[in-house]
């Protein structure tokens, strides 16, 4: 009989043990996190970013710690860790949490290993999210950082761990884009011309045969722009129009046209005596400068400025309206001029 | 348990133990009858071989095919295969094999006189097949047929299935299996035509443990970003890749859009390159590749904008005289109709020629061209090289300045070194301020594994 029962115990001790081999290498043998990423704030060399994490918990099990360690050599899980230089999570801050919550950063952390810490209860299956800020990037641009992610029924991030998975951030990612505007102003000059200077035609107008009784006129265009901050001035230059040593007299002061009485002068305005020219237009700012401004009031006087703008301007587009009178003693002859219209900007 | 219940027990114990020892003396007197000497009079089997589908300890299901052939005339109507430690003397079965034939199946012959006369299992012990049945204790696997018709044999095979392997014994363990052929069908060995064992032969298998490979695939990604010169070939992977990040697209003013890359010429201070950001990985869920700018360490407001470092912006980004440029919508800006100053990035395409994959996609609208497509193909072959250019009507530029990350280009599941085109574009309007404009934007690659 102490024999048969002796027989009996062996056998149920070896029964035993083979039914609690399998059952302890469960335990040991740890699953894997699923869906598993790491987002970055920011991915450049030092600095501070925030670093959230995603990924599914498998199945059930008792949660109590997870564990995030930061290595440079290799995601494998238990292996020895190579902390990447200059990376710091020692002032992380624990963010943002859901799915299995109520965690907390574990004093155990070190400066390359977050540990978060709740009571030990069972987790349910399904994604979990932790986002930590205050975190020190990595020094080393163009490195691929793993972080080592695993949970652990302890609350301290000892013992087996229940499940694991890697996830991977790259150090690199940065362009600088550079480009200079110069500083710039168009001007142009025809007898028309587009409003953002595009093209231009004509440099020359008759004004035909002059009269007694009425004005002759006829009328140019010039267009502006620019980004110097302080705008520009368009000034005037050139003579009266002259035959030989005779002129017909500049108006040197705004004057209305009066036929019979020699006068030759400008201006920028849509006039009605006579009917000609028209007012500026574009969206620029620039505007005719007085002396020039008045509708039906003309003068003509070298170096005037004739039209400006104080601050950076798109394009204005001017019409010069030119007015010529002939008295009846003024001697005949072919009277002509060049005017020269000049843009300037300080920068 | 009751006394008598224990009492009874223990009587039947001994009942068994009688019986066990009677069966014990039986088959160790049955086992002396069984050891016979090897015939001096049998012929050896030549080319003979066994070929065994695995040599994996305790493998179950293994199937043992036998080649052999005789040189001399004979009716073959008996074989016997027995499965010993030793190729001569005492056989003992392998530990752990098992080749009962209960078992065993004989799943084909070839090359025997007649072949078509099929062989058959001998379930139980005839003449000196005297080692064979449904216990897991023989040694013998014995077939027979009724066929007079005699010749030699070259090649003829036998296959065996279903065998259990034998445990190790040690590192490795040598199966000998020792065939012998008979010209009757009782394997009878008494001599004389008829009574005779006529070719004998040994074979060999090894059985040995197995090689257990263990490998592992880490987690990878490697994802690097680079300003590129347009004359020079795309890298093979980001190991390749220049360490160069300085895009300059040179002089920008209000009558041409500049683009990167923008040929460099003796005035316009560009530097002909593009960017480039380049992904591997294997993570099975995909990867997003996102951007932002970064925010400027100095000026105020549109710190995240394409502007003049320090320089102090107007709250409003509408506006056209600060230096920062305005951004091009989020939703898309087409740059060559644009209403004034913009700034914007573009993705033309993304490069699949120095990799495996065709996984990376999904840019979105405002980034894209006209077309929606940004297949390596057919737009990376337009993406000219020739520098600069306006882009194709229709596409557009976005800025996003808000901070948050947006993405360019994403896949669902592993890429390999694919490479998403950057260019950057801009264009200044009449009254944009002059300056070296400049921003810094910052991408991220986040895999899902």
């Amino acid at each position: 009989m102490p024999s048969l029962i002796k027989a009996l115990f062996t056998l149920i001790t070896c029964i035993l043990s083979f039914a609690w081999v399998p059952a302890w290498q469960a335990t040991v043998t740890a699953a894997k996190l699923t869906t598993r990423s790491v987002a970055l704030s920011s991915s450049a060399p030092s600095a501070v970013a925030d670093h959230v994490f995603r990924f599914d918990i498998p199945s059930s099990s008792t949660l109590g710690s997870i564990e995030f360690e930061y290595c440079a050599n290799d995601p494998f899980v238990g292996t020895a860790c190579n902390a990447p230089a200059g990376f710091s999570a020692s002032a992380a801050v624990l963010f943002s949490q859901s799915g299995e919550t109520g965690f907390s950063i574990d004093a155990s952390s070190t400066a390359n290993r977050l540990v978060i810490t709740r009571a030990a209860v069972a987790s349910s299956p399904g994604q979990v999210q932790y986002g930590f800020t205050n975190i020190t990037n990595p020094s080393t641009p163009r490195q691929t950082v793993y972080v080592r992610v695993a949970t652990f029924a302890s609350t301290d991030g000892t013992g087996p761990r229940t499940d694991d998975g890697s996830v991977a951030f790259s150090l690199s990612g940065q362009l600088s884009t550079q480009g200079f505007v110069p500083p710039y102003i168009r001007f142009c000059v025809g007898l028309t011309v587009a409003l953002d200077c595009s093209s231009a035609s004509g440099d020359y107008l008759n004004l035909g045969n002059l009269s007694t009784s009425e004005a002759k006129f006829g009328t140019s265009q010039m267009a502006a722009f620019t980004n110097d901050e302080s705008g520009y001035l368009i000034s005037l230059f050139g003579t009266t129009m002259t035959s030989g040593n005779n002129a017909i007299p500049a108006l040197a002061s705004p004057q209305p046209s009066i036929p019979g009485t020699s006068q030759f002068g400008i201006n920028l305005k849509d006039n009605v005596s006579p009917n000609v020219g028209q007012e500026a237009d574009g969206i620029g700012t620039g505007t005719p400068q007085p002396g020039y401004d008045g509708a039906n009031f003309y003068k003509f006087n070298q170096g005037d400025i004739i039209a400006s703008s104080s601050i950076p301007t798109e394009s204005s587009r001017y019409t010069v309206s030119y007015i010529v009178n002939s008295s009846a003693s003024q001697p005949p002859g072919i009277y002509s001029t060049t005017v020269t219209y000049v843009a300037s900007a300080t920068f | 348990m009751k006394k008598t219940q224990i009492s009874s027990l223990l009587k039947q114990v001994s009942r068994t133990g009688f019986y066990g020892l009677l069966c014990a003396t039986v088959a160790f007197y049955s086992l002396l009858s069984f050891i016979r000497p090897q015939s001096a009079g049998a012929a050896q089997l030549t080319s003979r071989k066994v070929t065994i589908s695995s040599s994996k300890a305790s493998q179950t299901a293994v199937q043992y095919d036998f080649t052999f052939s005789w040189g001399t005339a004979t009716d073959v109507e008996g074989v016997i295969f027995q499965f010993c430690t030793t190729p001569l003397g005492t056989c003992t079965k392998p530990t752990g094999m098992d080749v009962s034939n209960d078992l065993v199946t004989l799943d084909s012959h070839t090359g025997f006189p007649t072949n078509t006369t099929a062989f058959a299992e001998q379930a139980t012990s005839l003449g000196d097949c005297n080692d064979t049945g449904s216990a897991a204790t023989v040694t013998m696997y014995c077939i027979n047929r009724t066929e007079a018709t005699s010749a030699t044999g070259s090649g003829a095979t036998v296959d065996l299935g279903a065998i259990i392997n034998p445990s190790l014994s040690g590192s490795f363990t040598t199966v000998y299996v020792r065939v012998s052929l008979y010209d009757n069908n009782g394997f009878s060995n008494s001599g004389g035509a008829g009574n005779t064992r006529v070719h004998e032969g040994t074979v060999a298998a090894g059985i040995t443990q197995q090689l257990t490979v263990n490998g592992r695939v880490q987690e990878r990604l490697e994802f690097c970003v680079a300003a590129i010169d347009d004359d020079d070939s795309l890298p093979a992977n980001c190991s390749a890749m220049p360490t160069t990040t300085t895009i300059d697209i040179g002089t920008i003013d209000n009558s041409l859009v500049a683009v990167s890359p923008v040929e460099p010429t003796t005035t316009n201070g560009s530097n002909d390159d593009y960017g480039v950001a380049m992904l591997n990985t294997n993570a099975s869920n995909g990867a997003v590749i996102t951007y932002f700018p970064e925010q400027a360490s100095s000026g105020s407001n549109q710190l995240r904008g394409f502007r003049v470092s320090g320089a102090t912006c107007n709250a409003s980004s509408a506006t056209l005289t600060d230096q920062c440029f305005r951004p091009a919508a989020t939703s898309g800006t087409d740059l060559s109709a644009a209403d004034g100053e913009r700034f914007g990035l573009h993705i033309p395409c993304i490069d699949t020629t120095q990799g495996t994959t065709t996984n990376l996609g999904s840019v979105p609208d405002a980034y894209n061209n006209a077309d929606n497509s940004t297949a390596s193909a057919t737009n990376c072959e337009s993406f000219d090289g020739t520098g600069g250019g306006t882009p194709d009507t229709g596409d557009t530029f976005a800025w996003d300045d808000t901070g948050t990350a947006v993405t360019l280009a994403s896949s669902s599941t592993v890429v390999d070194d694919e490479i998403v085109k950057l260019r950057f574009g801009s264009i200044a309007s009449a009254t944009t301020p002059t300056g070296a404009y400049t921003v810094v934007t910052e991408f991220i690659a986040t895999p899902t594994f």
